[in-house]
């Protein structure tokens, strides 16, 4: 097993009598890595989460956290991890600033760290207000901002969580988006399980998609977009824009690059390219724009959206994304 | 910039901020300090004092209270006499009090019932479990923290019970043998121990928990049960003073501890309830030895909390 790792899941099955949710799944999460658990309805995400948190026993495998056994050193392997599992639900007489409390002695934090900290975490949150309520009278989104909060309350250097997001307005999915954006500053390792495809392409640098309990695919997130963009025949379509009419020259030009199958004016400004190249040679379609001046305007691979990605691997299954 | 000074002498409290305008450097705001655990059973203590901050939210902890603070009040009504249908001036300390605490025999039962049997099973079907388990505390710190905080409790209801008792005792009739009165509380309290413990096992089993279910296991289907065996004659001569041996059954606890005080007018205790119901049993506890009472009770007590642990440990969301 890998020192480097925050999270080695190795060989993980969780059966409940002849059904298997989980289903020998491995599972790595560098330190300082950003990685998204994507899958369908029942796919095993949150038994996954589940069993790395501790929540339930694994009927075999291994999982490390930061180097240590969670399931031999439950203490130990979760001293700097901060989970939020499935809908959180608080004793309903506790306030924020309470549960802060509690929370924070069980992590070793004393009154006055403490209360530094629940400051800092709840106005992150935007709950600092609402820290003398009870957590009863809150609505859900109001009791996920919470629990988010109790999750960073000790400096984690792991972060679990399963579907951050639900039950949050719009405005509200955007600021849990940028507090969690900002702890990659902080060299911090997030897994996040969720059904918003968007969280995982503006959050996380890797995604690990499951289904039926074993993994589909795992990798970098920008590099499994690229792959799902390609045709059959291994090339993908960019489409390029300028803000200076394109020449002839340019063209001809763009069609002799390395990787460049086909060319095709698509207006005065806009031309498609089938590509089959290497990044390097992509960069190097953008110096050619550079080479004419013709101001780029933008360059998207057609079709390389998360979305697609999503579908194509989950074919068959009903949709439960947005 | 928030003054993390000001806080800082004010002791770190949360009334200190009143402005809103937040914001703090990574160093005032302790973004990057690495805290350590404390030690399990500080964890434990933490739980303790979670769950006594709960209890005192709650309608059973006022409940309970407000029982033991009638006791007074009936008696200076006069209806306790009326009740019994005797004049209570004319017994001795040790049977007033016996008397007054007639209704141990139920509350022991129905106070470790009330206060241990939905501990456990609702942090499942609240799903609070999925806060407290998910923190680095081990199952056994958090098991161990929620009784004793259940047993604290009840020992303050049972501590306040026999002050007012005593009390009232001595301000009536006269003082009390103060070993009786010690003797006779710690029967309750260890017997209160085995009881909660069986109670705070078997809920680790249950969905929901119920305290009427586990209240009725303890007052009336075990001392049916022990009545029933005690009036076969044919159990009676193969066991042989088997009535003699209930005294060992931690629901038997609270009879003892009268005892010890005194004789009660035993209103309400199940052993008495039930001999006069069954034919051939003439059910009375005199010959106990409430030191080994009370070493079983602890044995039994003991050995459902490692029962309990053993299910709590292996349970899943």
């Amino acid at each position: 097993m890998d020192g480097q790792l925050a999270i080695d899941v190795a060989g993980l099955t969780k059966t409940y009598g002849t059904f298997t949710a989980v289903d020998n799944l491995d599972l790595k999460v560098k330190k300082g890595e950003f990685m998204g658990l994507l899958g369908p309805n029942g796919a095993g995400k949150s038994t996954t989460l589940k069993s790395v948190s501790g929540l339930i026993r694994p009927t075999s495998g291994q999982i490390l956290i930061n180097g240590i056994d969670s399931q031999k050193n439950h203490r130990k392997a979760l001293a700097r991890v901060g989970c939020v599992i499935e809908t959180p639900e608080f004793y309903r007489g506790y306030t924020p600033a309470e549960l802060m409390e509690y929370a924070g002695r069980i992590y070793g934090l004393n009154k006055t760290e403490t209360a530094i900290r629940a400051r800092d975490v709840l106005e992150e949150v935007k709950m600092w207000e609402w820290r003398n309520k009870p957590i009863g009278e809150f609505s859900k989104g109001m009791r996920q901002r919470v629990a988010l909060a109790q999750a960073l309350l000790p400096n984690p250097e792991v972060i679990i969580l399963d579907e951050p997001t639900s039950g949050l307005d719009p405005r509200g999915m955007i600021e849990i988006r940028q507090t969690l954006n900002s702890l990659k500053k902080r060299d911090r390792s997030l897994l996040i399980s969720t059904h918003i495809l968007k969280e995982v392409s503006e959050m996380c640098g890797t995604v690990t998609m499951i289904n039926h309990g074993k993994v589909v695919t795992t990798g970098d997130v920008a590099s499994l977009i690229h792959q799902s963009a390609m045709t059959d025949a291994g090339s993908v379509e960019i489409e390029l824009r300028t803000l200076k009419d394109m020449t002839p020259a340019f063209i001809t030009d763009l069609g002799g690059c390395a990787g460049v199958k086909n060319t095709e004016k698509m207006g005065s400004r806009e031309v498609k390219v089938v590509f089959s190249g290497t990044d390097e040679d992509q960069a190097s379609l953008v110096d050619v724009v550079y080479r004419y001046d013709l101001r780029l305007l933008g360059m998207t691979e057609k079709g390389a959206d998360i979305e697609k990605l999503y579908m194509n691997l989950t074919k068959g299954e009903k949709a439960s994304v947005q | 910039m928030i003054g993390r000074n000001k806080q800082a002498n004010a002791g770190g409290t949360f009334n200190d901020y009143s402005d809103t305008d937040y914001s703090a450097t990574d160093e005032e705001a302790h973004r990057s300090t690495e805290y350590q655990l404390p030690s399990s059973v500080n964890q434990m203590l933490t739980v303790t004092k979670a769950t006594l901050k709960l209890f005192s939210k709650s309608y059973t902890f006022i409940t309970l209270t407000a029982l033991v603070l009638l006791i007074p009040l009936l008696v200076y009504a006069g209806l306790l006499d009326f009740v019994l249908g005797d004049d209570m001036s004319v017994y001795d300390p040790g049977d007033y009090a016996a008397t007054l605490l007639g209704a141990l025999p139920v509350f022991i039962a129905l106070i470790p019932a009330a206060v241990m049997s939905k501990l456990i099973p609702s942090e499942f079907r609240d799903r609070t479990a999925y806060l407290s388990l998910a923190l680095p505390q081990s199952r056994a710190s958090f098991f161990f923290g929620k009784f004793l905080a259940g047993m604290l409790v009840q020992i303050f209801v049972f501590t306040l019970a026999y002050g007012v008792i005593a009390l009232v005792t001595s301000l009536e009739i006269g003082s009390l043998d103060g070993g009786a009165v010690l003797l006779a509380f710690a029967i309750t309290i260890i017997g209160g121990f085995a009881i909660s413990a069986t109670v705070y096992a078997l809920s680790t089993f249950m969905k929901k928990g119920s305290a009427l279910l586990l209240f009725l296991l303890f007052y009336m289907v075990i001392p049916a049960v022990m009545i029933l065996i005690d009036a076969n004659t044919v159990f009676s001569d193969i066991i042989g003073g088997f009535i003699d041996n209930a005294q060992y059954l931690p629901p038997i606890a609270g009879d003892v501890a009268t005892f010890t005080l005194g004789t009660p007018y035993e209103l309400m205790s199940p052993v008495y309830f039930y001999s006069m119901l069954v034919e051939n049993s003439g059910i009375t506890l005199f010959n106990y030895n409430s030191v080994l009472d009370m070493g079983v009770y602890a044995v039994w007590g003991a050995a459902f909390l490692l029962l309990g642990l053993y299910r709590f440990e292996r349970r899943e969301m």
